[in-house]
């Protein structure tokens, strides 16, 4: 295993070890990978990014997206209460663009469908008050969705961060 | 039967034979109407002529020209005529109930003035709208042609330009062979004393070539015997460089495809270099020992070959604006094979650009996980960024200050990136803006172009996709480009025309938008990059010139690049004939794709 206070090993000699020996750490997170919630190639782009081995910079991010996604959840539930489309709609895209700059694609499709729902183009569909009932309950039961798999994409990422210093991976 | 003499007493032709006359009323009622009418009444069968149009005439009654007795009827048709049977059919019975009659004619004629009305109406509708739609392609079309005349003015600019650098190249490579041929004059004499000295003790090269540039050229012959190759190698570095860069940088917009004539010239001597170098080829480890290998540990070093190149300064190029190429790309080289690069330790793909300057990025956005991590992008890029979190910052910070580049988000409160856009095109018409949205519709893409912003950046967004941007829109501020600003100075003109034009953000759209989404490199931004980063060009083509690998490479570089064969010695004209063509058929595209949005909007 490479000490983690040599700093003449680049990360992406590090990302190599970390690749070939920690397979099975790795195969954990492949999992998600497999079940598609985590684009990796975007994501390990932010893990590039990091400069230490703390991985400083996408903890902050990952971390701010989670404080992000639980308001937003707070936020929809709040707008589902009031039946506000508009905002929902709103909410779904702000989620979408940081979920799917994180590679949560799943997350990052269930925020599409929510500002679809939400969305009004024609202006007129809103005024049917059976057709806003469908799209709220719509929403109701996408955004319960959404939590799931944000719970276990959570999950993951605390677990990464956490045990960083123990050598795993996401 | 009015012929018949029998009854010429009570029936007959008057004498004229254009109406015939009832003589006796009486007699006619009692034996001539029951064979021929239904009844026998003589008031009823006047009824009947009336309604056919018989007329009675009047004048028997008054006056002494009652030429045919008291009780005579005279009965006239203007068709209704002795010997003349034909006409009978044009004596019609007037419609039954004529009242009636009248009345449902008048409204059927209404009716079919208001229906006659709406058409004519309707038809001055589609009328007035077929001829605004021809007003319209005849303003687009004449923007198309402006455009393509400055496109043919750019072009001409540019070949001048090419051939500048061609003369210079030329001008150059001659000098080197004929260093080199000196070179090979001298090597029985003098044998490889030089390359022994470095080898021994190692010196850096910086200490080497500044005596080099003191003895100078023409007379140095055993100071720079080592380096004599030095600039026939690095010319060769450069020349085989072009084609790498123009190779990674496919997506630098339509003119770009122009420049491949620069370096399709420049391959030509690059060819021309190869045969030279492997006739010494042995002289190249004496280089490799003495400069690169050790410069790495020493930023500074990468400026050390410079004085070599200094050497070739009594070339005229000065005057024509090349000297500092060679170096600059030599010093990218190096830079980028082996600067300590601080602040970066690891060799990520991620290789940044080496600019002259930092260029001045705004990222406007207001989620602050991708502000987060598009600015942390943008640093590694070795971009100065700033940031905005919506549109009316934004527009504010533009308006005070310069940038380079804008990226701006669409969706964002306070003010959206489309409005943003148009408002800042008010008084920038030349900052790239560039909308960063996950919304790529085609509907949305043509809105962003046509409110003057310059390209589409998806979202999530890629450290390739965001250094193919900073490669189009910037890539007169790098190094190694200074001095090829061809796209500022086709911005700076096509904008000026645009607005000599007096035309509105809708043509700016139209100028920037659609050469680059029909670029190869585009196809793939709109869909999700390639992320398979070990095939990253950019960051894959400086350290695959590895030192030992070189003189392989370059064959593969002219067999690879597009660049055409040493015969063809001035292929621009080719290749910028080509461009047109490119250009004018984008240009299709594009108005094609206004037509479309016309009619859309037309379409009632």
């Amino acid at each position: 295993m490479p000490s983690k206070d040599t700093d003449t090993i680049t990360t992406k000699e590090t990302a190599a070890v970390e690749e070939s020996e920690s397979y099975q750490s790795e195969q954990a997170l492949a999992n998600s990978y497999d079940t598609g919630s985590i684009d990796r190639s975007v994501f390990d782009q932010i893990l590039e990014m990091d400069d230490d081995e703390e991985r400083d910079f996408s903890r902050t991010i990952v971390f701010g997206f989670m404080e992000q996604a639980e308001q937003s959840f707070k936020d929809m539930e709040d707008s589902l209460k009031g039946k506000d489309l508009a905002q929902l709609s709103s909410l779904g895209h702000f989620l979408k663009g940081s979920s799917a700059t994180l590679g949560l694609v799943k997350v990052q499709d269930y925020c599409e469908k929510i500002q679809n729902l939400g969305s009004d183009p024609d202006k007129t569909r809103t005024t049917n008050a059976d057709d806003r009932e469908e799209r709220l309950a719509g929403i109701t039961s996408v955004l319960g969705e959404m939590k799931e798999e944000y719970k276990c994409v959570c999950v993951r990422f605390r677990k990464f961060y956490d045990d960083l210093n123990g050598d795993s991976q996401l | 039967m009015l012929e018949d003499p029998t009854h010429r007493q009570t029936v007959r032709w008057s004498d004229a034979g254009d109406s015939f006359i009832v003589v006796d009323t009486n007699e006619f009622t009692r034996n001539i109407l029951p064979n021929h009418f239904k009844h026998s009444n003589f008031a009823s069968f006047v009824r009947q002529l009336n309604k056919y149009d018989f007329h009675k005439i009047r004048n028997n009654e008054e006056g002494g020209g009652n030429s045919y007795g008291h009780q005579t009827w005279e009965f006239k048709h203007p068709d209704f005529q002795m010997n003349n049977v034909d006409n009978l059919d044009n004596i019609k019975r007037k419609t039954p109930a004529p009242r009636k009659q009248v009345q449902q004619s008048e409204d059927g004629g209404v009716q079919q003035i208001e229906e006659l009305n709406s058409q004519v109406q309707e038809l001055s509708k589609v009328n007035q709208e077929m001829t605004n739609q021809v007003q319209r392609l005849a303003s687009d079309n004449h923007a198309v042609i402006q455009e393509l005349n400055t496109m043919q003015h750019v072009l001409q600019q540019h070949e001048e330009r090419v051939r500048i650098q061609e003369e210079v190249i030329n001008n150059i490579m001659v000098y080197l062979q004929k260093l080199d041929d000196e070179i090979k004059e001298m090597r029985p004499v003098g044998g490889n004393p030089s390359q022994k000295r470095h080898g021994n003790d190692g010196r850096p090269s910086a200490p080497v070539s500044p005596e080099n540039s003191v003895t100078g050229p023409a007379t140095s012959a055993s100071g720079s015997r080592e380096h004599l190759s030095t600039p026939l190698q690095r010319a060769q570095m450069l020349l085989n460089n072009h084609p790498e860069i123009l190779d990674t940088n496919p997506a630098l917009g339509r003119f770009r495809g122009l420049s491949q004539s620069g370096p399709s010239g420049a391959a030509d001597y690059s060819d021309f270099g190869t045969v030279n170098r492997l006739a010494q080829s042995d002289q190249r480890p004496a280089e490799l020992s003495n400069g690169i290998p050790t410069i790495p540990e020493d930023g500074s070093a990468t400026f050390a070959i410079s004085p070599g190149t200094t050497m070739v300064e009594p070339f005229p190029n000065g005057n024509l604006g090349y000297p500092m190429h060679p170096p600059q790309h030599e010093n990218g080289n190096l830079g980028i094979r082996g600067r300590p690069a601080p602040g970066r330790k690891r060799s990520t793909p991620f290789v940044p650009p080496n600019w002259q300057t930092p260029p001045r990025v705004l990222l406007v956005e207001d989620d602050p996980t991708c502000a987060r991590i598009g600015s942390k992008f943008l640093q590694t890029a070795e971009c100065s960024v700033d940031m905005a979190n919506n549109g009316l910052i934004a527009v504010n910070k533009l308006n005070n200050g310069k940038y380079d580049l804008v990226l701006m988000d669409i969706v964002m409160p306070q003010l959206d990136g489309v409005s943003a856009a148009s408002l800042v095109r008010q008084f920038d018409s030349t900052t790239p803006i560039i909308a960063m949205t996950s919304n790529i519709r085609r509907d949305d893409i043509n809105m962003y172009f046509n409110h003057g912003m310059n390209d589409v950046l998806p979202k999530p967004f890629t450290k390739e996709g965001l250094l193919n941007m900073l490669e189009k829109y910037l890539s007169h501020l790098k190094a190694n480009e200074g001095q090829i600003p061809p796209q500022l100075n086709f911005n700076e003109h096509d904008n000026r025309i645009i607005e000599e034009q007096g035309n509105i953000m809708a043509k700016s759209g139209l100028k920037y938008s659609e050469p680059p989404s029909k670029s190869p490199q585009n196809a793939v931004l709109y869909g999700r990059p390639p992320t398979d980063t070990d095939g990253d060009p950019i960051g894959e083509a400086p350290s695959a010139v590895e030192d030992t690998a070189y003189a392989n490479i370059i064959p593969g570089y002219l067999g690879d690049s597009t660049v055409p064969h040493p015969t063809d010695t001035f292929p621009s004209s080719e290749a910028l004939a080509h461009g047109v063509r490119r250009g004018a058929s984008e240009m299709d595209d594009s108005q094609q794709q206004l037509m479309g949005l016309d009619a859309k909007k037309t379409r009632y």
